[in-house]
């Protein structure tokens, strides 16, 4: 299952709809209290089947991060109705599916796409995974070590480890709540008991929407979800589950580490950010400076990208719930890696200045974004996905009101965010090289007792 | 009832038409598609697609780095990809502000047998973006700096491609796969040597003489094609030069016996496999066949691998059909040792048993779904079509291929697990004190 890491680029999804009366999905609630999205768009006889629980990193413990991921994987074992691996397999190759799960800090998707005449076959196979999972302990001990394979990959990515270590340093001891690989030692001694427990704390219909897109006729979906899933229901007196808070951010720290492998220089500045669903104008606001910067005709693309400074560099917002970090990376070459941070960092104090951004650019940015909501209806498949996220992490307010809102955001109230989230604000900043590009860049690796305090027992 | 109100109620009704009423069939989709040919003889391939205001527009160039000598292969990836930096029309601030204004994205890219430029827009800025693309393919500026810069960038690029395991396993396999002639060879190494070697003038000089009416084609996905767009296409790709140029055949990469394996060492906890070997091309008889073996070859490897023994969490396989075929598989696993026993023992079954006829169908659904996932875009559609036309000449050939799927029988697919899972080539990235060579044996008694 593809799990979200984000190691380096963040995923920056950004909502995207006009106005209530041209939503182009139906959103009802099913008879056990899930709710049931359907977006038709029949372009190919195919539907995508999407269901979404808020569950991640942020609803585990210390002593659990990660399972949720192990549970994601559990999720394609067998079932009550097929009761084995080679059966549930078999089911899949019978009704023509193709599917992936991920798991990210505060989300859980099961995806699968098939022929729509399957569609009434193919909520039964989800609503058996999902309400009748058997969880056999034999099952669990052959899934760990595909799990433990997962965490390796990620591991044998140079970053892996200054990843890590930026998370620690940002969150402290409430770190795994935006962990969502987890440790690998809490993976090992996984057992049967704590994923029942985690299935019953976020694996439920009050907890979880059920989204179809493509070729799907909406009067008939909800009958069709309500003979399926009607026997899974929310356990008499379930809460979502509620985790402390995070730290105050960090007083500004710079960590360098290098590693054999690494090409380049990869930079990054984090600051804290505004989360979606408290400060949630100050969001909207970000969306905005990240298109400006991107503009090819603004001053910041000039400066960074079009003259060479950088081979790549921007910066990013990823859309959370419980937390949020704004980040501003780049990729340089070992000769212009102190430069190019140097001048990162001078960055927001130049972006509240008069005339660093127009009306025109930002005129430009409304209609991209407008056009880009219209590239995502093209593909059904990946946007029952993209609904899946905007209704797990922001709730579908957010969503629905988002382009009326953009077109709200003027260049003062970027400015104003700029000055509230980033001017004066601690940092902290992760440059990933390799040893011979950090004699040549004059950056030495400071990492040393970042790995002694965060990744000794890790 | 007054005609007026009944062309209104008519309209209301079409207005409340759903994106794409019906969905796409085979035959509609046939339906749908038409080619002309401009003055100079370049196809146009336009795939009509009601209902949505977006148009994808391909211009595709049957040419790539095989055709080029060893040392020279990245300049067609460096002359593509500096083609949209400036034009003689569009100096790269008009290029930013337009693009930027109309939101559309222009890319070039240079590929192994293909080459395209590419645009992408909202019908209501069709009319810009025919002229910037226009001007992108026929008169680009290779400026100094815009090639430094594009220089720089590629460069990267292979750098990026050297330092994930993934992508870098694909090189170390390359290297006894091809010998260090064959064309499809270009090991991200010898890229970044040889471009650093480019320059303006280089590249503006080989651009000219891949220019040719002779092996270039359009492929247009979009609104019903009107004959201003047809209007002008013709006006500056119907003007090139038909310069006939020789296209030389891609051997099949042959095997070594005594080099086939590549080691790469790296202090990482999982190893990372690839298995190479020759496939049917893109035109073989069986490349339907070749297609669902290598579907099931995929689940039946992440069965054995993945679900029964929980060996690796990536195991897969797959082919690219170019003039030449390629099979692949490709793992991810600490068990390296037991991987590559249960790899070689699905292979020994996919040859020596036929599968069931009940079996190959429920592969055929599986297939069938992944087929329709690459029709649901624009650009997916006007890629699949551009390599139907390429290969076939012919870019309905597309809409055959759930038919073509659909005949394949059990005995093909045996017979062309047999004739193809063999002779493997085989990179592997690990640690080197965890990996003993004569693991790779059961691949090789195959």
């Amino acid at each position: 299952m593809i799990l979200r890491l984000m190691l380096a680029a963040v995923m920056l999804l950004t909502p995207r709809a006009w106005s209530a009366s041209e939503k182009p999905y139906e959103l009802v609630n099913a008879t056990n209290g899930m709710q049931i999205m359907a977006i038709p768009m029949s372009k190919v006889p195919l539907v995508t089947i999407v269901l979404v629980a808020k569950a991640g990193a942020m609803t585990e413990l210390p002593s659990t991060n990660g399972l949720t991921h192990v549970w994601e994987h559990m999720f394609f074992k067998g079932n009550q109705r097929l009761p084995n691996q080679e059966a549930f397999s078999k089911r899949i190759r019978q009704l023509g599916i193709t599917f992936n799960g991920d798991t990210s800090a505060e989300m859980v998707r099961y995806y699968f796409t098939l022929p729509s005449k399957n569609l009434d076959e193919g909520l039964q196979f989800m609503a058996d995974a999902i309400s009748t999972p058997l969880l056999e302990a034999n099952e669990l001990e052959r899934e760990r070590k595909v799990v433990l394979d997962e965490y390796d990959r990620n591991a044998s990515q140079p970053g892996f480890d200054l990843f890590n270590i930026e998370r620690m340093a940002i969150y402290g001891n409430q770190e795994y709540l935006r962990n969502p690989l987890g440790r690998r030692s809490i993976i090992e001694k996984a057992t049967r008991e704590q994923l029942l427990q985690i299935r019953d704390d976020v694996f439920v219909p009050a907890n979880s929407a059920l989204i179809v897109a493509g070729d799907v006729n909406p009067a008939k979906l909800t009958g069709m979800v309500n003979k399926h899933f009607s026997n899974w229901k929310t356990p008499p007196g379930w809460k979502p589950l509620s985790r402390g808070a995070f730290p105050a951010f960090p007083q500004t720290t710079e960590v360098v580490k290098t590693h054999p492998l690494a090409q380049n220089v990869n930079q990054q500045i984090t600051w804290k950010g505004p989360r979606a669903t408290v400060e949630k104008a100050d969001t909207w606001a970000f969306d905005i400076l990240i298109n400006l910067l991107d503009h090819r005709s603004g001053k910041f693309f000039k400066k960074y990208i079009d003259s060479g400074l950088t081979l790549n560099s921007g910066f990013s917002y990823h859309t959370q719930s419980r937390a949020g970090e704004l980040v501003m990376f780049a990729m340089t070459s070992p000769e212009n890696a102190v430069k190019a941070k140097a001048e990162l960092l001078k960055e927001p104090a130049q972006w509240v200045k008069e005339g660093y951004f127009s009306q025109v650019q930002l005129d430009d940015v409304r209609r991209k974004l407008k056009i880009n909501y219209k590239m995502e209806l093209n593909k059904p498949s990946a946007y029952a996905k993209t609904m899946a996220f905007w209704w797990a992490i922001t709730g579908l307010d957010y969503y629905d009101s988002y382009l009326r809102s953009m077109e709200k955001v003027s260049i003062k109230d970027v400015q104003n965010v700029v000055k509230k989230y980033l001017i004066d604000k601690p940092y902290v900043t992760t440059t990933l090289l390799s040893p011979k590009d950090s004699e040549k860049a004059k950056i030495k690796d400071n990492s040393a007792p970042f790995v002694e305090k965060f990744l000794k027992n890790y | 009832m007054n005609k007026a109100f009944l062309a209104n109620l008519i309209c209301l009704f079409f207005v409340a038409l759903p994106v794409f009423a019906e969905p796409s069939t085979t035959s509609t989709d046939r339906k749908l598609t038409t080619k002309s040919w401009l003055e100079n003889g370049i196809p146009v391939i336009a795939r009509e697609t009601p209902g949505s205001d977006i148009v994808h527009i391909e211009v595709r160039f049957m040419t790539g780095s095989s055709q080029l000598p060893p040392e020279r292969r990245a300049i067609n990836i460096l002359g593509f990809e500096s083609l949209p930096y400036s034009t003689k029309k569009f100096p790269k601030d008009k290029i930013f502000a337009l693009t930027e204004k109309y939101s559309m994205g222009v890319n070039c890219s240079g590929g192994v047998e293909i080459s395209s430029c590419e645009i992408e827009v909202i019908n209501d800025y069709l009319p810009q973006a025919l002229e910037l693309i226009m001007s992108v393919v026929t008169e680009p500026s290779f400026t100094p700096e815009d090639v430094e810069l594009a220089k720089k960038h590629q460069i990267a690029e292979f750098q990026q491609e050297m330092q994930n395991p993934e992508s870098r396993v694909n090189s170390v396999v390359n290297t006894v796969f091809y010998d260090t002639t064959h064309p499809y060879r270009l090991l991200p190494e010898d890229g970044i040597k040889q471009i650093e070697t480019f320059n303006a003038e280089m590249l503006r000089s080989y651009y000219t003489s891949v220019l040719d009416a002779t092996s270039i084609f359009i492929t247009y996905a979009g609104p019903k094609i009107t004959k201003k767009t047809l209007a002008a296409f013709e006006s500056k790709l119907g003007k090139l030069p038909k310069i006939q140029r020789q296209v030389k055949s891609i051997p099949s990469p042959t095997y070594n016996s005594q080099n086939y394996v590549a080691f790469e060492h790296r202090e990482i906890p999982t190893a990372y496999i690839r298995a190479k070997f020759n496939a049917p091309s893109a035109t073989s008889t069986d490349a339907a066949a070749a297609e669902v073996l290598f579907e099931i070859l995929s689940e039946k490897l992440h069965e054995e691998v993945r679900t029964k023994r929980s060996l690796s969490y990536s195991v897969n396989a797959a082919t690219v059909q170019y003039s030449q075929g390629i099979g692949m598989i490709a793992a991810s696993t600490s068990k390296p040792k037991e991987t590559l026993e249960t790899i070689a023992a699905v292979i020994k079954d996919l040859r020596d048993n036929k599968i069931s006829a009940e079996d190959l169908n429920e592969y055929r659904n599986v297939f069938t779904t992944a087929y329709y996932l690459t029709m649901e875009t624009h650009d997916q559609l006007a890629g699949a079509l551009s390599n139907a036309q390429a290969y076939f000449g012919d870019a309905s050939i597309v809409y055959e291929l759930p038919g073509r799927i659909d005949a394949v029988t059990p005995a093909d697919i045996q017979r062309v697990a047999k004739d193809v899972l063999q002779n493997f080539r085989v990179g592997i990235v690990y640690d080197k004190e965890k990996f003993k060579s004569e693991w790779i044996k059961p691949l090789r008694n195959i």
